[in-house]
This record gives C-alpha cells, sequence and structure tokens, in this order.
C-alpha cells in the first residue's frame, strides 16, 4: 500500500487471465513482491516491507481452490475414525458457523498430531505399540 | 475508468457519508458514477441514498447471487439510481457472502477449476462492461475485513481512508496497512491510496501530532474535514447527501456548511488527479 496510484484492474486482461490459473504459492508470492519493489515510490512509508510479510492472508483466503498445493493421498482407515471425521466436521462448522471443508479438517488433524507426537504416542501405545 | 474503495479499519468514522458524497461530487463534475454497496448494516450507503428497498427480499436478484455465478437476472437490472449517482445496493445475502463463496468454491474444485472467492467482484464488474459504463466506481465495503473487503480492494486496486485523528486512528491507518500488505502478496496485487482523509479535525494539538506522524509516515492529508455532526446528522435523517440536504432541507444557508460541500468537490478532484498523474 503506497501513496498514490497503482494499476488499473480493469485494463489488463491478459495478466488477470494468467494471475486466475493456477500457479504454486511461492511462484505467486515472489511475482507479487517484485511488482511491488518496481513501482514502489520513496514515497513508502519505512517498516511497512517488513510488517506487511508478517501479516499475510489466512490460508483458506489465499489459495485459489481446497485442493490447490495439496497431493491426494490414499488413507486407510477404519470404519469409526472415517465417520469420526464426519462427526468433527459438524462440530467445527457450529463451533465457526459456517461451512468447513472436510479436506482441511482431515489436514488439520495431521498437523496437530505433528505438533502434539506425545498424543500420537498414547494413541499407539493403547492400539498396542510398546508391549514388552 | 476511476475506481477505488472507501475504507478504514474504525469504524464511525464517516465512511458511508465520505463514499455517498464523494460519489455525488463526481455526478457533480459531470462524470457517470456507480457506487456499489457491500455493507449489509442498516446504516449504510444504500439506505442513505434510499435504495435498500430489495435488502430483504429473497427473491430479488442481488449482486452475491452474480459472484457466485446463479444470477437471477442481468447485472444492469440491479442498479438503482439516487441523485445521479447509480447504486448496486446492498442485499441481506451479502451477510453469508463467505459462505457462498466457499460453497462455490468446492463445487468449483470437484470440476477441476480454479476459482478464487477473493477475485469475483472483479470478474462480474468486468463481464457487465462497468469499466466501458462509467467514469467512476466507488465501493463501500463492510467495517469488518472480511472477503467482502478482499473482493472491494481486488476489484479496485486503489483506497480512500477516513480516518479520525487520534492514537486509535493512527493505528487503524497503521493496521490497514498491514492488512493491505498481505492482500496484495496474496493476490498479487499492488494497492494504491488515493488519499488519507482525516475527519472530525478540531485543530487540537494531539490531533496535530498525530497528522505529523501520519506525514512522516508518507501520507498527505490535503483535505481535513471538521466535526460536521448536525449536517451529516441530517443527512441520514431525510436519506440524502450533504449537497441535496443543505439544498432542501435548510432554512437559511450555514457558510461552513457549505465549505464542506466544496471541500467533497475538492476532495474527489484531487482524488481524480492523484489518478491521472501516476496511472
Amino acid at each position: 500500500m503506497k501513496q498514490g496510484s497503482a494499476d488499473d484492474p480493469f485494463a489488463d486482461d491478459a495478466s488477470e487471465e494468467a494471475d486466475t490459473e493456477k500457479e504454486p504459492e511461492l511462484e505467486t508470492n515472489n511475482k507479487g513482491r517484485e511488482t511491488g519493489l518496481a513501482s514502489t515510490g520513496t514515497d513508502r512509508p519505512v517498516g511497512s516491507t517488513a510488517s506487511s510479510q508478517t501479516r499475510s492472508l489466512p490460508y483458506i483466503h489465499s489459495r485459489d481452490g481446497v485442493k490447490d498445493g495439496r497431493t491426494q493421498r490414499p488413507i486407510f482407515l477404519r470404519d469409526h475414525i472415517e465417520s469420526g471425521i464426519d462427526d468433527l466436521v459438524t462440530q467445527m462448522e457450529e463451533e465457526f458457523g459456517e461451512d468447513v471443508y472436510k479436506t482441511d479438517i482431515t489436514e488439520a488433524a495431521m498437523a496437530v498430531a505433528q505438533e502434539n507426537p506425545e498424543l500420537v504416542r498414547e494413541k499407539l501405545d493403547e492400539w498396542g505399540y510398546g508391549w514388552d | 475508468m476511476l475506481a477505488y474503495t472507501v475504507y478504514s479499519e474504525a469504524g464511525g468514522v464517516g465512511k458511508t457519508t465520505l463514499a455517498t458524497n464523494l460519489a455525488k461530487a463526481e455526478v457533480r463534475a459531470g462524470r457517470k458514477v456507480l457506487a456499489i454497496d457491500l455493507d449489509t448494516q442498516e446504516a449504510s450507503l444504500s439506505h442513505l441514498l434510499d435504495v435498500a428497498g430489495d435488502r430483504n427480499n429473497d427473491q430479488a436478484d442481488s449482486l452475491l447471487r452474480h459472484m457466485i455465478d446463479r444470477p437471477r437476472g442481468e447485472f444492469a437490472d440491479l442498479i438503482k439510481t439516487s441523485e445521479g449517482i447509480d447504486v448496486v445496493p446492498a442485499h441481506n445475502i451479502l451477510e453469508y457472502a463467505s459462505k457462498h463463496l466457499r460453497r462455490r468454491e468446492e463445487e468449483a474444485a470437484d470440476f477441476g477449476e480454479s476459482w478464487n472467492p477473493n477475485k469475483q467482484l472483479l470478474r462480474v464488474l468486468r463481464e457487465a462492461g462497468v469499466h466501458e459504463t462509467y467514469d467512476t466506481l466507488i465501493i463501500d465495503p463492510p467495517a469488518s475485513a472480511d472477503i467482502k473487503l478482499h473482493n472491494a480492494i481486488h476489484a479496485t486496486r486503489h483506497l480512500v481512508i477516513p480516518f479520525e485523528p487520534s492514537g486509535k486512528g493512527y493505528e487503524s491507518v497503521q493496521g490497514l496497512d498491514q492488512l493491505v500488505g498481505g492482500l496484495e502478496e496474496s493476490l498479487g496485487i499492488e494497492v494504491g491510496v488515493l488519499a488519507v482523509v482525516p475527519n472530525r479535525y478540531k485543530g487540537m494539538n494531539d490531533q496535530d501530532r498525530f497528522l505529523a506522524q501520519l506525514t512522516a509516515d508518507g501520507w498527505e492529508t490535503p483535505i481535513r474535514f471538521r466535526e460536521r455532526s448536525s449536517l451529516l446528522e441530517g443527512c441520514w435523517a431525510e436519506q440524502c447527501t450533504a449537497y441535496r440536504y443543505i439544498e432542501e432541507h435548510r432554512d437559511r444557508e450555514r457558510e461552513h456548511e457549505l465549505e464542506t460541500l466544496e471541500k467533497f468537490d475538492e476532495l474527489a478532484s484531487q482524488i481524480r488527479e492523484q489518478k491521472a498523474v501516476e496511472a
């Protein structure tokens, strides 16, 4: 964000076309940064570059689709675990008051597990790992 | 086409009044103006211009329906005209914009399409040829930073920022800078600020201090509005712009109020120049 004029969103048909195509996240970010540098004048407030990088649009709002940047993985689940995902979806939708994707919940569950390996250990223990 | 979103992170700073009167100033300058109301609050631009009649009608077409590819009619039929300003009024369904846009995104993903919910307003406006029909587009988004704001900024790429010269007002400009920085990166756009507009300026020392701070940060504030609550409350009561209010509802001319109108005209003209010089 800088004092003065930026580009005209109604002028560049070609670049908008390209914009809506799928691009790896990293590439999109770099492109945005380059454009910013090229046309930013000296009147841009000092420090705003650093601060703008610390707070970007949340993940679910910046992607073009729920499958963007994700690879499909066949996983093997027992029935009660699988129906537990649906229960979790229902619960999260109640808490947020909006639709929540099953895909997001499944990945979030894996992320939480990775951040809390002790919980995973307990569960595996319950399932029979670690028996002498 | 000149296009901008009037936005402030702080509520109650006269965002909607500013958007409405800038739209009127553009009409007075002989330009064809479209104002889009994305704010579902009762005190919104479409209420101020008295075109909010279909807000509760669930059979009515709405801008959001166009954004999710489920229009009930032509874009042109969404438009109501008031005081020479073409307005796309707010509809209550906008309250659920996030839900509907994300549902549509999911549907698109099922068919392997790429569909970004933050970019749909620009698509709708382009397909409707708004840039060929209008000289000025002004968007009044809700005060909360949600998917409607993302769409507004993506579609206009320019901001006009009203703020109250105070510690809180100063922080809200800083916060906005961060928010917009994030949007610029994730949407791959650059956003320009056409004007930062102090409102309720009383010439107090601490207000001057915050304005000086803002200038030191690189923001210019050539036009300042003083407290005009009597005038602006009158506008809300009569549902009209300040121009019409003074012309039709004031029995005598008040010097300072005419000055306020001149400032709206001047600000509109400065905004046009900003765009013309740097574009």
